[in-house]
C-alpha cells in the first residue's frame, strides 16, 4: 500500500523496470546455458534456446490455427471455472453452515480432491456424452476445489461479533447468510477463484490430450509427439502467459468488487 | 420450521446450479440440434478416431484431407447432411475409451489396441465392436524398429544386461520380445515400459540403451539424426498390422455408412499407391511430420484393407502374446472380424476383392 503514497508514479516505473529486467535475465540465462551446452548437473544443452524458440514463435504467430488453439482453451477454462464458481460457493456455504452437510458431503469431496486431473481422463470420457463435456469437466474440477475450500474457510472464519450483533437484531438464517456469511466470505471466494483458474490452466494439457482437435494443451502435447521441442515450449509459454492474464483479470475484478476493503484501510 | 425453509432454499439454489452445469455440458449438442432443425436436412454426425503418431493409420488422413467419406456418403444419401468429426489421439486406448462412451463410431489403431477393443466389445454390457478392415500393413514386421542412440554402434547381443524401453502391450513390444527370443537373450535384457515420446527423448539423451517403436518414429529419429537402427522389425518376420474397428451396434444399424467408409478407405489406399508424392504431401500437411519422413511411409507401408487368412493368424498370435503378458483374457476372433462390409465396398466400387482362394495365400501385389 505504501507504493500508492508519495512518489507512486516513480515507484511504478522502478518496479516495472525491475520486473522486466528479471525476465530478461531469465531468458539470457537460458540462452547462455543452452549455448554453452551445459550438460551437468542438468542437461540444458538438450533444450532449444530462446533464440530458436523465438524464431519458431514468429512463424507460429502468423498461423491462424495458433489463435484458434488459444481461443478453444480460453473458452473451456472460462466456462469450466464459471461453472465451478457458483457450484463451489453454494456447496461451500452449505458445508460451512451445516455440520450435517459437512459430515455427509465433505468426506466424498476430500477423497476426490487429491486426484490429479490427468487420472480423471478415462472416467471423464466414459461419463460425458460429448468430448467437450469431458474436457469441461476436467477444467471444472481444477477450479472447483480451491473455490470450495476457500468458501468453507471464509464462512467458518466470520467475525463472531458480527453474528452476535445480527442475531441480537433477530436476523433469520437467510438474512445471516445473505448479509453476513456470504459478503464476509467474498474475499476468500476470490482467493479460491484466483487459485482455481490457475489450476484450471494447469490442467489444460491433461484435459486437451483427449480433445482430438484444438486447444493449446492439445498443441503442446502433439508438438511433443512430433518431437518439436520449440513448439512444445511455445505451448508452455502460451499457457503460462494466458494463466497470468487471467490472474490479472480476476485481480482487477476483485479490486473493483472489494473497493470497500480499501476504504477500511485494509 | 424457519430453519427448514432456509435449507429448502439452499437445496433449490444448489439444484439450479447443478442443472446449469449439466446444461452447460450439453450445450454443444443443443446447438447442433438447433442447427439440424434450422436446415430441413437431417444432420448425421459420425466420429472417427485416428492416430497421427501411428503411420499405419494414415489411410484415415487421406480420407480426412480429401473428404472421401463425405463424398461416398453424399453419393448414397443426397438428402442428408453429414458432419464427420475427426479425432486425433496420441494412442489407441483413448480411442477405445471414446468408442465405449459412444463418441466415436469408427477408429483406426494398431493390432494390440484393436484386440483390447475387441475384448471390451465381447465383455461390456453397453458396447459391442467389430473389426472391419485393415489400413496399413508392415510386411514381416517392417515399419517397426529397435532404435539406439546415435553413434552407439550397438548390436542386438550388446543389449545383454542393458535396459530397453517399449510401450508395454504394443506391437513393438511383441516385436522386441520376438527379436530377443530369436537371439536367445530375452531373460538377459531389462525391459521397461515407456511411451514413444519418452523413449525417444531418452534415446536422444543417451539415457537408455534402446527403444522399440513404430513408424513414423524410426524415420523421424533418423531424420533428426539423433539415433540409429539397432534392429529392423522385419528381422522378426511377423507382420505388423493396423486396422479399423467399428462400434458394432452402430455399424449394424448403419450398414451403408459403414460400407461408405470402407469405400473411402479403399479409394484412399488406391490414391496413395497411384500418387505417392502427393500422398506424402498430404501426410505432411495433416500430421506435421517432415516430408522426408512421410515419403518413407508412402514407400514402406502397404496400405491394403483386405483381410487375408494370414492376417487373422497374425492377430491370433498377437492375442496369444497379450494373454501371455496378462493384458487380455480372451477374445473370439471369428466373432470379432467381419469382412462383409469390406467385400460390399469393393463390389460397390467395381473393384475385385481377392478371391477366397487368394485370401488363403500370400498378400497379392497391390495394383
Amino acid at each position: 500500500m505504501l507504493i500508492q503514497g508519495e512518489g507512486g508514479h516513480y515507484n511504478f516505473i522502478v518496479r516495472t523496470t525491475r520486473k522486466m529486467t528479471s525476465i530478461i535475465i531469465f531468458i539470457l540465462l537460458w540462452q547462455l546455458l543452452v549455448q554453452a551446452n551445459v550438460m551437468s548437473p542438468l542437461m540444458f544443452g538438450n533444450l532449444p534456446s530462446p533464440w530458436d524458440v523465438s524464431k519458431t514463435f514468429s512463424t507460429v504467430l502468423t498461423q491462424k490455427i495458433y489463435y484458434y488453439h488459444i481461443f478453444a482453451s480460453l473458452y473451456r477454462i472460462i466456462l469450466g471455472s464459471m461453472l465451478a464458481l457458483p457450484t463451489g460457493v453454494v456447496i461451500g456455504l452449505i458445508i460451512g453452515r451445516s455440520k450435517l452437510a459437512e459430515d455427509f458431503i465433505l468426506p466424498i469431496l476430500d477423497i476426490l480432491r487429491p486426484i490429479p486431473q490427468i487420472a480423471w481422463i478415462p472416467v471423464a470420457i466414459l461419463l460425458f456424452p460429448s468430448v467437450e463435456g469431458s474436457i469441461l469437466y476436467i477444467t471444472f474440477l481444477g477450479a472447483f476445489f480451491p473455490i470450495l475450500i476457500n468458501t468453507i474457510s471464509g464462512v467458518e472464519n466470520v467475525s463472531v461479533s458480527l453474528i452476535t450483533a445480527a442475531r441480537s437484531l433477530n436476523a433469520s438464517e437467510w438474512q445471516l447468510l445473505k448479509y453476513i456469511y456470504f459478503p464476509s466470505a467474498i474475499p476468500n471466494i476470490f482467493t479460491g477463484f484466483t487459485i482455481g483458474v490457475g489450476i484450471s490452466w494447469m490442467s489444460v494439457v491433461a484435459a486437451e490430450m483427449i480433445s482430438g482437435k484444438y486447444g493449446i494443451g492439445y498443441y503442446t502435447w502433439t508438438s511433443y509427439t512430433l518431437m518439436a521441442y520449440s513448439e512444445t515450449i511455445i505451448g508452455m509459454i502460451t499457457i503460462g502467459a494466458m494463466g497470468t492474464l487471467c490472474f490479472w483479470g480476476i485481480k482487477f475484478v476483485e479490486r473493483y468488487c472489494l473497493r470497500w476493503r480499501a476504504d477500511k484501510g485494509g | 420450521m424457519k430453519r427448514k425453509s432456509i435449507w429448502g432454499q439452499y437445496l433449490l439454489s444448489a439444484t439450479v446450479i447443478l442443472s446449469l452445469f449439466l446444461n452447460g455440458c450439453g450445450l454443444s449438442e443443443n446447438k447442433d440440434a438447433v442447427k439440424a432443425m434450422a436446415g430441413s436436412k437431417e444432420v448425421v454426425k459420425i466420429g472417427i478416431g485416428y492416430q497421427a503418431p501411428t503411420a499405419q493409420t494414415w489411410g484415415a488422413v487421406i480420407i480426412k484431407n480429401k473428404k472421401l467419406y463425405e463424398k461416398y456418403l453424399k453419393e448414397k444419401f443426397p438428402d442428408k447432411d453429414f458432419e464427420i468429426e475427426w479425432f486425433n489421439s496420441p494412442s489407441g486406448p483413448p480411442l477405445t475409451n471414446n468408442m465405449i462412451a459412444g463418441k466415436l463410431q469408427l477408429a483406426l489403431m494398431g493390432d494390440m489396441p484393436i484386440l483390447i477393443n475387441g475384448e471390451q466389445g465381447q465383455t461390456s454390457r453397453n458396447y459391442k465392436s467389430v473389426f472391419i478392415a485393415f489400413d496399413g500393413k508392415g510386411q514381416g514386421g517392417k515399419n517397426q524398429a529397435i532404435m539406439a542412440p546415435k553413434g552407439s554402434g550397438l548390436k542386438i547381443n550388446d543389449l545383454i544386461g542393458k535396459t530397453v524401453s517399449v510401450p508395454l502391450g504394443s506391437s513393438s513390444h511383441r516385436m522386441l520380445l520376438l527379436a530377443l527370443d530369436k537371439y536367445g537373450i530375452t531373460d538377459k535384457v531389462n525391459i521397461v515400459g515407456q511411451d514413444v515420446t519418452v523413449g525417444m527423448t531418452n534415446i536422444q539423451q543417451n539415457k537408455i540403451a534402446a527403444h522399440a517403436t513404430w513408424e513414423p518414429y524410426p524415420s523421424l529419429i533418423l531424420q533428426k539424426d539423433i539415433g540409429e537402427v539397432l534392429l529392423d522389425g522385419s528381422d522378426t518376420g511377423v507382420d505388423y498390422l493396423d486396422g479399423v474397428v467399428a462400434d458394432r451396434t452402430w455399424a449394424e444399424s448403419n450398414h451403408d455408412y459403414t460400407v461408405a467408409f470402407l469405400k473411402a478407405l479403399v479409394e484412399a489406399h488406391k490414391f496413395i499407391q497411384e500418387n505417392p508424392s502427393e500422398a506424402a504431401k498430404i501426410f505432411q500437411e495433416e500430421t506435421q511430420y517432415p516430408e522426408e519422413v512421410t515419403k518413407k511411409i508412402v514407400e514402406n507401408v502397404r496400405f491394403d484393407a483386405a483381410i487375408y487368412k494370414k492376417d487373422i493368424t497374425t492377430l491370433a498370435g498377437s492375442r496369444d502374446f497379450l494373454v501371455r503378458i496378462d493384458k487380455l483374457k480372451q477374445i473370439d476372433l471369428n466373432k470379432f472380424i467381419d469382412d462383409q462390409y469390406l467385400k460390399e465396398a469393393y463390389k460397390d466400387l467395381g473393384e475385385s476383392y481377392p478371391t477366397d482362394t487368394q485370401l488363403q495365400g500370400d498378400w497379392l501385389p497391390l495394383k
